[in-house]
């Protein structure tokens, strides 16, 4: 009698993929472990936290207003600029009118900021005023003079064009080639449709002739080429995407048309939320798993129903930390509980109601883009990471039910 | 009256339309989306409802909070509105879910809906009972206070939409 080999290629494949997936759910849950870091010290896997980096500081501007109107325009640009920078906690209060040194009538603005985002561009989206314009040199200044090298910097030795930033839909910052080879930022004016005109004119006018932008009294020398332009492209001196995004900001915030100047800023003691990290992780192995063995006893629930919350809510968020610590993503760790406590909440309900998986699914995500849109400081923060989790969740139930099965069938 | 009279006071325009608009979009979209899916007139405003009392307790709660409990309020109870507005999600979308699957199956009535309703509102209730008290343990000061108080309020949340849609749909 001849013994025939049984071989099942289905039967190994899945045991394979069910070996594999085994290993990715280890993987992830030793990542996303705390401490996790101190085990080994060929990869870093630190989870890069806000607490070290938050600062804070109060900036006291003086307005040369004391028009409600002017006043409260330069409070919203002020504050979209830091929105959209990201700064994480703002508020800017109305201190009252005030009399100025050369008794002129003032407005007082108190800008209190708490956040983790570079202080100095942070400074400089409060400080400046940022007007716009395009000048052209004064014929009689000499900016060749060697006693005053520094002629061209100030706006006093220039004439207006009589362009400023209002005659512009938007000012586009992009990365361009330039001619020795190298990338270089750039800002490229654009102006509104029925100035374009008009623009191109002014270009021709000056062609191999110095325009200048003139920015808060501070003046950019622009040589415009001897061919025709299509384009107005002013090189930028900043190299970071920082940088370039501070200044972005800045050219596309609004137009503060009130002057003000930066008379104090006292820097304060950060407010930040400490959570022990270590001691709320195991809190919530030990709250999870109370939770599931509670369900289990009252047999409340279906033991494979559990058994697939319980792995899925595991899944979730342990690639969740896995992802912000290999990325090196920085969080605040006070958002991390919450994070986890309306992960389960939506896991649980989605495995037992299975008839509302995909409206709650598509309203929470909804929800949340509309916070994250129109949204704002933490609410905006959180709503970016719930969308996320809303997904991964999702990811994480069909692949926790994958698992369950093929377990089954072993 | 006057906390909120100084809150908004000292938002700017911006932040003023940020929160309006969350609050104008959302809270008819979400009635709108019931009506829809369900084609029921009484569960849309059962759902509207409900979204004004997540709103309501929470304003109510911010002033227990200041007045009783003389607490600042910090930044972090911004968050509260959108944490209760996830447990509302959950809530109402399970009682739609039940009621767009099992409305033209004969023999469905409302009280099936409400047990329905009882029971994933008792597994919430547990489950919001276990995570934030476990978690409490771990924390002290400002955010011991958020958690207690956005857990209190989700699970007043969840009873009085349980209470709301025993009331309005079974009265």
């Amino acid at each position: 009698m001849k013994l025939k080999p049984k071989f099942d290629i289905k039967h190994l494949l899945n045991n394979l993929f069910l070996i594999i997936a085994t290993s990715i759910i280890f993987t992830a849950v030793l990542v996303a472990l705390p401490l996790t870091e101190k085990i080994t010290e060929r990869t870093s896997f630190d989870l890069v936290t806000k607490e070290n980096q938050y600062w804070s500081k109060e900036y006291t501007l003086e307005l040369q207003t004391t028009d409600r109107k002017s006043v409260e325009k330069v409070r919203n640009i002020i504050f979209k600029r830091l929105n959209k920078f990201g700064v994480e906690n703002i508020k800017i209060t109305n201190i009252g009118k005030e009399v100025g040194e050369e008794e002129e009538e003032i407005t007082v603005l108190k800008v209190f900021v708490n956040t983790t985002k570079d202080p100095n561009l942070v400074k400089e989206l409060v400080a400046n005023q940022f007007q716009i314009r395009i000048v052209v040199r004064k014929e009689e200044v000499d900016f060749f003079d060697e006693e005053e090298p520094f002629a061209y910097l100030f706006a006093e030795n220039y004439e207006p064009t009589g362009w400023d930033r209002t005659n512009f839909r938007n000012i586009h910052i992009t990365e361009l080639k330039t001619t020795d080879n190298t990338y270089t930022y750039f800002a490229i004016f654009k102006p509104w449709v029925s100035k374009q005109a008009d623009f191109t004119k002014l270009l021709d006018t000056y062609r191999g002739e110095y325009l200048g932008i003139d920015i808060d009294g501070f003046v950019s020398p622009y040589l415009v080429p001897l061919e025709e332009q299509k384009i107005f492209a002013v090189p930028l001196n900043y190299q970071s995407e920082e940088d370039v995004e501070a200044i972005n900001i800045l050219y596309n915030s609004g137009i503060i048309s009130t002057s003000y100047s930066l008379v104090t800023e006292e820097n304060l003691e950060p407010q930040i939320i400490k959570v022990n990290y270590v001691g709320i992780s195991i809190g919530f192995v030990v709250s999870l798993l109370l939770t599931y063995l509670s369900l289990v006893l009252l047999k409340h629930d279906d033991i494979n129903m559990v058994k697939k919350a319980l792995l899925a809510s595991i899944l979730t968020i342990c690639i969740y930390l896995s992802i912000l610590k290999i990325f090196n993503i920085p969080v605040d760790t006070f958002l991390l509980p919450i994070v986890a406590i309306l992960t389960f909440l939506l896991i649980k309900t989605l495995v037992v109601n299975l008839d509302s998986v995909i409206y709650i699914e598509i309203a929470l995500i909804t929800v949340f883009l509309i916070v994250k849109i129109v949204g704002y400081g933490y609410a905006e923060i959180l709503a970016s990471h719930l969308i996320w989790l809303v997904l991964l969740s999702k990811v994480s139930l069909i692949a926790s039910e994958w698992y369950l099965n093929k377990l089954k069938e072993i | 009256m006057e906390i909120f009279l100084d809150l908004w006071n000292n938002w700017t325009t911006l932040e003023k339309i940020s929160g309006l608009s969350c609050f104008c979009i959302i809270f008819p979209l979400l009635p709108i989306a019931v009506k829809v899916i369900t084609k029921n007139k009484p569960l849309s405003i059962f759902s509207t409802l409900s979204l004004l009392s997540t709103a309501l307790f929470t304003l109510i709660g911010i002033v227990a909070l200041r007045i009783v409990f003389d607490l600042e309020i910090s930044h972090i109870f911004l968050l509260t509105p959108l944490v209760l507005l996830f447990v509302n999600i959950l809530n109402i979308g399970t009682c739609v879910g039940y009621y767009s699957m099992h409305s033209k199956r004969k023999g469905f009535n409302l009280i099936e809906l409400k047990e329905e309703y009882q029971k994933d509102s008792i597994q919430l209730t547990i489950l919001i009972l276990l995570l934030f008290l476990s978690l409490s343990i771990f924390l002290t000061s400002t955010f011991l206070v958020f958690i207690i108080f956005t857990g209190l309020l989700s699970l007043g949340i969840i009873w009085f939409n349980y209470a709301l849609l025993y009331w309005y749909l079974l009265k």
